[in-house]
């Protein structure tokens, strides 16, 4: 039988897809499930299905930090306290970015990459970021917005010509349009928001699942229940939810 | 990334003896919860029908206000889900997976005409806490949200007032007063009374200072549980997906026995 597949919809912009992405890509519970990273735009998503994001909705602006916080604690998550200076930024450069460099490498160097995006922006403490001097402003930041950073982080966990490459392509219609595409394609599939897990079980069924708080959806429609190991199982993970 | 995944070694420590961490709430007072009620929302519906049936919350000291949700989502610039393109079929999926796995009785699509309006059944709700005690309301709110959202219900079998196809119109106050009626605790004269002060100025007023306090108290949508621990710490949860949280907040991991304890619960999450 097939393995199970989930397809994750990056935008860096989301520190609930921070999260969920921090556990399919450390979680034992996903080793085994064929992952597929596609960079979309959420912000050009919200404006297709006519969502709101939650910052600009009252109470739910102080209540998603709440939660970010309790899940990130619960599940020992590495992530900053507060959002970024700025925030929300405009992630339009690093998501051209990832989509220009889906052209170029495999999904595992792919998720190399938004492995440092990602922490760049919600945890610039984090062990991955450890080794990279250049690139932090005076307060230990990344400015994400800026293609010269996006160069250095991706240069620290990819070969140099390539990184090079990639963002003196971010302003190539070939790449925008895939960006947008990509976006386009998630709001068929049936995404209003971000974390979208579109997952594909061994019976070969698919299903869209949201949000971090439904990752005891996601286990269950993919029989996790037994993957990793005792105590790091789907089943102790659902638990925990 | 960092690779560590320390975050299920403590549970995994918590689990061997089959006790879960027991972080606070089982001494003390008795754990609260104050839920607001709308019966327009099928989350709601869902929720109240775990707090009322799971005997996980069973020695929870339970209080439900009515409110309108359309006020409150106004209030916060919130947008109704079935307003959101892609959200709109996700939300009726998402309704009969948790319905499903934790058996809650509900209809299929949503009820016809939906969204229609509540407000009578609301100020009914509203007028009758003025009226009776807690478990009465707490009838009389089963039987309203089961009329919208599962008119098949158990507690609605000898109920009048169906329409031709078995539908109760809850917009219409006969309806309601017929509902009411068949209430343990209202009966035909409370019924009649309440139904009769729905277009009061009181009412009216004291549902639209329900809804500006569940404003103020930090919600933005339903089912809202603003929860108090056994130490007097108070913190609001927000939606059915995230009941594992109130569990744990109040310390009901052990609660009620085998199955249908608050672990069982959570891990059904």
């Amino acid at each position: 039988m097939a393995p199970p597949k989930i397809t994750f919809y990056v935008d860096i912009i989301s520190p609930f897809g921070y999260i969920a992405y921090w556990m399919l890509r450390n979680s034992p519970v996903f080793a085994n499930v064929e992952k597929t990273y596609v960079p979309v735009l959420l912000g050009g998503l919200h404006k297709q299905c006519g969502n709101v994001a939650p910052i600009l909705i009252k109470n739910k602006d102080k209540w998603i930090n709440k939660e970010r916080d309790r899940w990130a604690q619960l599940y020992s998550i590495p992530i900053r306290q507060g959002t970024p200076p700025g925030f929300p930024t405009s992630t339009v450069s690093s998501g051209r970015a990832l989509t220009s460099l889906s052209l170029e490498v495999d999904q595992e160097q792919l998720a190399k990459a938004a492995d440092v995006f990602w922490a760049a922006m919600w945890c610039p403490q984090a062990e991955v970021l450890k080794g990279i001097k250049e690139g932090r402003n005076e307060h230990g930041e990344f400015d994400t917005k800026d293609p010269k950073t996006l160069e250095t982080l991706l240069s620290a966990v990819l070969d140099g010509e390539i990184a090079k490459k990639v963002m003196g392509s971010i302003g190539e219609k070939q790449v925008k349009d895939l960006l947008v595409a990509n976006t386009n394609g998630a709001f068929e599939k049936g995404a209003f928001g971000l974390p979208w897990f579109e997952c594909t079980n061994k019976k070969g069924e698919t299903e869209g699942f949201w949000g971090f708080d439904h990752l005891g959806h996601v286990v269950r429609f993919l029989e996790l229940e037994e993957e990793g190991d005792k105590g790091r199982s789907g089943q102790v993970m659902r638990a925990m939810l | 990334m960092s690779g560590q995944v320390s975050y299920l070694d403590d549970a995994a420590a918590n689990t061997q003896g089959g006790e879960w961490p027991d972080t606070h709430g089982q001494s003390g007072s008795q754990a609260k919860i104050t839920m607001h009620v709308d019966i327009i929302s099928p989350f709601g519906y869902l929720a109240f029908y775990m707090l009322n049936n799971s005997p996980t919350f069973a020695n929870v000291q339970r209080t439900y206000i009515p409110i309108l949700l359309g006020g409150l989502h106004k209030a916060c610039g919130n947008l109704a889900p079935i307003l959101v393109k892609n959200k709109k079929e996700w939300i009726n999926k998402e309704r009969e997976r948790w319905a499903e796995i934790f058996k809650i009785p509900i209809r299929g699509a949503p009820p016809p005409g939906f969204p229609i309006s509540t407000v009578n059944a609301q100020r009914a709700l509203t007028a009758l806490s003025t009226e009776v005690d807690t478990a009465v309301l707490e009838r009389a709110i089963g039987v309203f949200w089961a009329a919208l959202w599962c008119p098949d219900a158990e507690i609605l079998k000898d109920a009048k007032g169906r329409d031709g196809s078995g539908e109760f119109d809850v917009k219409s106050l006969e309806t309601l007063r017929g509902l009411l009626a068949g209430v343990e605790g209202v009966g035909e004269g409370l019924a009649g009374k309440i139904v009769g002060r729905v277009g009061e100025k009181d009412v009216k007023d004291m549902l639209m200072g329900n809804t500006t306090r569940a404003f103020e108290s930090g919600a933005f949508g339903m089912p809202w549980f603003e929860c108090t621990d056994g130490e007097g710490r108070t913190e609001g949860f927000w939606g059915f997906d995230h009941l594992g949280q109130v569990v744990r907040f109040l310390g009901l991991d052990g609660g009620a026995d085998g199955e249908r304890s608050g672990q069982m619960l959570k891990a059904m999450l």
